[in-house]
């Protein structure tokens, strides 16, 4: 697989990527605000049903065919993992992040994600390269440069 | 010991993207999404009822606060579907700038009823040596 992969993508991909983060984001602001009022519980239930609403409008929209149940059996069980392991984070979350100094709430889980993520994309997708680690180091050093100049400035203001 | 947590989250959200797009291998991205919604709202449930949940008026909710549900769904079929093209790295790099961006814009015009914090222009060097990075996952 030749490292600059990308190439053969969609600049689209790209877009769509950027987009994902402008809505984490928003929801993460509205979900805090929400889970205040009305207690985390609640909103991660809100929150669901939605987002499960809005999911099978989806699937309709989109034709998918129907979902068989041999293929669903024939799926490895671990690859349901994943809603379990989306709620435990956001209560993860919920617990560390008022327990934890701001500047660290984005750098650190980060570290973990794009460390985790570089071996996954090595041992699975056959896709890593040296860019993604160099890249990886220059997000974090940037990362701690702003937290430092937020830093400053908070100081100077108190 | 809060910081491991912290750091143990971001494992588990690499992991769960991953896992979510294997299932969209599977049974496509569009089923993948709805699963993953799906058990999510049923533990919330059973979680809601252990803790003998206080319930509230869908009615009192302001509309406003649908909006992260709905975002929700299409963060994780995004995820599905840029995944199996960009790699998980790439696209968590990605997502992560998008997000510098936002949080910065919506602080400086304090948007959503956040408090106005005015973008330093110091913090412009942050950015351009992320922005050097994103370019170094994409074509190193």
């Amino acid at each position: 697989m030749p490292c600059c992969f990308y190439r053969k993508g969609n600049p689209m991909y790209i877009i769509l990527a950027v987009l994902i983060g402008v809505a984490i984001v928003v929801a993460t602001i509205l979900n805090g605000k929400l889970s205040q009022k009305i207690g985390v519980v609640n909103d991660v239930m809100i929150n669901y049903f939605m987002a499960s609403i809005v999911s099978i409008l989806l699937c309709f929209i989109t034709r998918e065919h129907m979902l068989s149940i041999e293929i669903l059996i024939a799926t490895p069980v671990y690859y349901f993992l994943g809603g379990f392991i989306g709620l435990g984070t956001i209560f993860l979350l919920n617990i560390t992040v008022p327990k934890i100094p701001a500047v660290y709430i984005v750098i650190v889980p980060f570290i973990g994600q794009i460390l985790t993520s570089a071996v996954i994309d090595y041992f699975y997708l056959d896709i890593f390269s040296k860019g993604k680690i160099i890249g990886g180091c220059l997000f974090l050093v940037g990362l701690l440069y702003n937290a430092r100049v937020d830093k400053k400035y908070k100081e100077d203001m108190a | 010991m809060y910081k491991g947590l912290a750091l143990k989250s971001g494992v588990l959200l690499a992991m769960m993207l991953f896992l979510n797009g294997m299932l969209g291998g599977v049974i496509g991205p569009y089923y993948s999404n709805l699963i993953f919604h799906l058990i999510g709202l049923l533990l919330i449930c059973m979680i809601a009822v252990i803790r003998k949940n206080q319930w509230v008026k869908l009615n009192e909710i302001p509309k406003m606060f649908f909006l992260p549900g709905i975002l929700s769904a299409l963060i994780v079929l995004l995820n599905n579907i840029c995944i199996p093209k960009l790699g998980i790295t790439l696209v968590v790099g990605i997502s992560l700038f998008g997000q510098l961006i936002v949080s910065n814009l919506i602080d400086h015009y304090g948007l959503f009823e956040m408090e106005v914090k005015r973008f330093k222009k110091e913090k412009l060097v942050g950015f351009s040596i992320i922005l050097v990075g994103m370019f170094a996952m994409l074509f190193l």
